[in-house]
């Protein structure tokens, strides 16, 4: 077994560099063809689906099954909430404090600058995006992997998602991770608010409130462009996540690699987010007058 | 995990394989034409090229943008070290009047037609100690002699040379011109300047899109967007941000001045950091070697000096007469008639005192080798010795007082500007940098921008075609 194994070694080994190049070339452009075409149509694919898939939308939402929807949506809801609320609550916590330290060390002459500038970039722009990157992290692949992962759990389970399936396993995600998000950035902006208006220091952010700063028109704008951009981000999480992973599910079918389509998916779901939504942000971006852009 | 059912895996691959094919394709045909836009191909370098002449050494590199109402308009191509030159604001008494800025560089020339029927001007710079201006009614010759003082030879002309509306040379009136005099020569007025140094800026403006930014007709011809008055001013924001030009375009009247090449004029500039420098450099500098006053500050400063300098006149005077009559007292150890007669012996240690302390506070106040803060910070006339000295005194407190609080302003004006300049430069300087440098891709962009929404239909159809199973 040793020796074969060995043998095995070194015929791969005693493989010519023309050889590996080329396999290496092909393997290359095999992953591109599946990151830039396969996915997309996925995606395109997952979104014919869903909306072909109304007629189990209706049945969830019809009042003999809405309890039941309902409690499914509040469930998991909840379970995404708590699975992520002490990393934002960090997250916050650590943007606040850090720009308010910035804040103290560059003085009262530039304070201004801060917050009519600095802050609400933070809140408008940075923020969503952060949040975006933690959500693809810890709920989009977490979903990725469940969803893609789940065949083969019970014997007799079925690698094809019927329609009513789809709907039961896609929607509570989608209107979890929507509501999340926006919680979320609720929680990080509050925290990065309160952080930065008490310069960073323990004492005064127990003490101060930061609701002046919040009745601000310009905070208020701020913070409705962040909180709808980092809803549109859930959403898309859960979207991008669900759509690799059933696609993953089904693709098992044929019964190859499905371990390995399972890593991509996870990972390929947090890239393609932060690709989607950082090509949203500078849509967004485009939008905002002189002198930020 | 192994291939049970290979077909389809295969199939797959070999599909994403041919889109893999694709999308690189694309991908390297987009940035070949991203890449060609971006180095000036497809156009984008059209533009005129202009010329400005900025004071010193203007801290612009090549590329340094310029910029009008916060649009690239053009970027600088070239700096040029710094060399010194005649740089003079022309004015054709016309209706209307215009006014422009020539520069004139050793061995330079220009020509100026106010009206064609008065004849040309021509101002000509010999050398860097002699100019010439020609007109019909003859030469007259501009020879420097000192520092901002030119005199005036007349003898190749008929006329007397017209300097601040008036004939020089006659009527005791000197022959000489200095800074901001106005020499009227027919119909051309000359504001004259003293030599300084001058760094020749090269731009390339792109007039499409000044003309698309200043909102005129796209067939509206250079001489016009460009007109005599048109400025150009640095635009760095004390610093805090990439150096960059601000345009001002004048449009209107053709220039009258026919020089060899396109120069814009540089418009006035305000430099908080250096005017400030510049105060606490004057105020903090010995009398004696301070410069004769120039802005409103230094003739502040000048007038206290100058007061300061009547104090220690007088109270020299008075040390004077003291010391005579302590002389007087202390004829034949104090003890001689008239000695006694003129004071006591406490009334003469009061004296003696009285005496030491008035010549250390006048030749502290007559030492003009100290400056102007180091002279009025005076412990010593806290004693006060006369009451014409205490009165003094309480004066010169007031005004300790009013300059101590002036310079802590000034002084602390300077940690602002240190602080916004050191503490926001690495920030906002790099921020509007690649701000800017976004405007700038994102304006050339035009070209990569189209090829890159081909690319993305090429790369949608051939999502499509996989869709639904071509390959």
């Amino acid at each position: 077994m040793g020796a074969s194994a060995v043998g095995v070694g070194r015929e791969r080994a005693r493989e010519p560099l023309r050889v590996r190049g080329r396999n290496w070339l092909r393997g290359f452009v095999t992953r591109v063809g599946h990151l830039w075409v396969e996915n997309p149509a996925d995606l395109v694919r997952f979104s014919a689906r869903l909306l072909g898939a109304w007629r189990s939308v209706l049945l969830d939402l019809s009042p003999r099954q809405l309890g039941r929807t309902l409690w499914r949506f509040i469930a998991q809801t909840g379970r995404t909430f708590l699975r992520g609320v002490f990393e934002v609550l960090g997250l916050g916590l650590a943007i606040g404090f850090g720009v308010g330290a910035v804040a103290r060390a560059v003085g009262p002459a530039l304070q201004p600058l801060f917050a009519s500038i600095i802050v609400a970039v933070l809140l408008r722009d940075a923020i969503p995006l952060i949040l975006v990157v933690f959500l693809a992290g810890r709920m989009g692949g977490s979903i990725a992997a469940r969803l893609g992962g789940y065949f083969g759990q019970r014997p007799g389970d079925s690698p094809l998602v019927s329609d009513r399936d789809l709907t039961q396993l896609v929607l509570p995600h989608l209107v979890a991770g929507t509501l999340t998000a926006g919680v979320f950035y609720g929680l990080a902006a509050y925290f990065t608010v309160t952080g930065y208006l008490t310069f960073g220091e323990v004492q005064r952010f127990l003490a101060d409130s930061p609701d002046w700063y919040f009745a601000l028109d310009s905070t208020r704008s701020a913070l409705g462009i962040g909180l709808v951009k980092s809803m549109l981000f859930g959403t898309i999480v859960v979207y991008v996540a669900a759509a690799y992973g059933i696609q993953v599910r089904e693709r098992a079918e044929a019964g190859v690699r499905r371990s390995v389509d399972v890593q991509d998916a996870v990972w390929e779901t947090s890239a393609t987010v932060i690709l989607l939504a950082t090509g949203l942000s500078v849509l967004f971006w485009l939008t905002v007058e002189a002198p930020l852009r | 995990m192994t291939a049970t059912g290979s077909a389809p895996s295969d199939r797959r691959d070999r599909s994403n394989l041919i889109a893999g094919a694709v999308v690189l394709i694309l991908i390297a045909a987009a940035a070949a034409v991203g890449i060609i836009a971006l180095r000036g191909g497809f156009g984008r370098n059209r533009g005129a090229s202009y010329s400005v002449y900025l004071p010193g050494v203007p801290q612009l590199g090549s590329g340094a943008e310029l910029l009008f109402q916060s649009e690239h308009v053009g970027e600088v191509m070239r700096t040029d070290p710094p060399r010194i030159g005649l740089q003079l604001l022309v004015t054709a008494v016309t209706v209307p009047e215009v006014t422009e800025t020539i520069m004139l560089f050793p061995g330079d020339s220009v020509r100026l037609a106010a009206l064609p029927e008065t004849g040309l001007v021509t101002i000509a710079l010999r050398a860097l100690d002699a100019v010439t201006i020609q007109s019909s009614s003859g030469i007259y010759t501009l020879n420097r002699r000192a520092t901002n003082l030119w005199l005036v030879d007349a003898s190749g002309s008929q006329e007397r040379l017209v300097v601040n509306g008036q004939a020089i040379g006659v009527r005791g009136r000197p022959g000489e011109v200095r800074t901001g005099d106005l020499i009227g020569i027919g119909r051309v007025r000359i504001e004259w300047q003293d030599l300084s140094d001058y760094s020749r800026v090269s731009l390339r403006i792109a007039l499409a899109k000044l003309r698309k930014a200043a909102g005129v007709s796209d067939t509206t011809s250079p001489r016009f967007l460009l007109g005599s008055r048109s400025s150009i001013a640095m635009a760095n924001a004390f610093g805090l941000g990439k150096p960059a030009l601000r345009l001002e375009p004048s449009f209107g009247r053709a220039a009258f001045a026919m020089g060899p090449d396109s120069v814009i004029a540089a418009a006035p500039t305000v430099d908080l950091e250096r005017t400030v420098q510049g105060m606490l450099s004057y105020l903090n500098s010995p009398a004696a070697v301070r410069r004769e006053p120039a802005t409103r500050f230094e003739r502040v400063v000048s007038d206290l000096n100058r007061s300061l300098d009547q104090i220690a006149e007088l109270g020299g005077r008075i040390e004077t007469i003291l010391a005579r009559a302590d002389a007087v007292s202390r004829e034949q150890g104090g003890q001689g008639m008239v000695g006694r007669l003129v004071l006591d012996t406490v009334a003469r240690r009061d004296l003696n005192s009285a005496v030491r302390q008035l010549s250390t506070v006048t030749a502290s106040i007559a030492d003009t080798s100290r400056s102007l803060l180091a002279r009025l910070k005076l412990d010593t006339l806290e004693a006060g010795v006369t009451r014409a000295i205490a009165t003094a005194d309480v004066t010169l407190k007031r005004a300790d007082s009013v300059l101590g609080k002036a310079g802590v302003v000034v002084d602390s004006l300077r940690p602002i500007v240190a602080t916004v300049r050191d503490s926001l430069a690495p920030l906002l300087g790099n921020a509007n940098g690649l701000f800017n440098q976004g405007n700038t891709v994102a304006k050339g962009l035009r070209v990569p921008l189209g090829a890159a929404l081909i690319s993305l239909v090429g790369l949608s159809v051939t999502g499509i075609l996989k869709l639904i199973g071509v390959f």
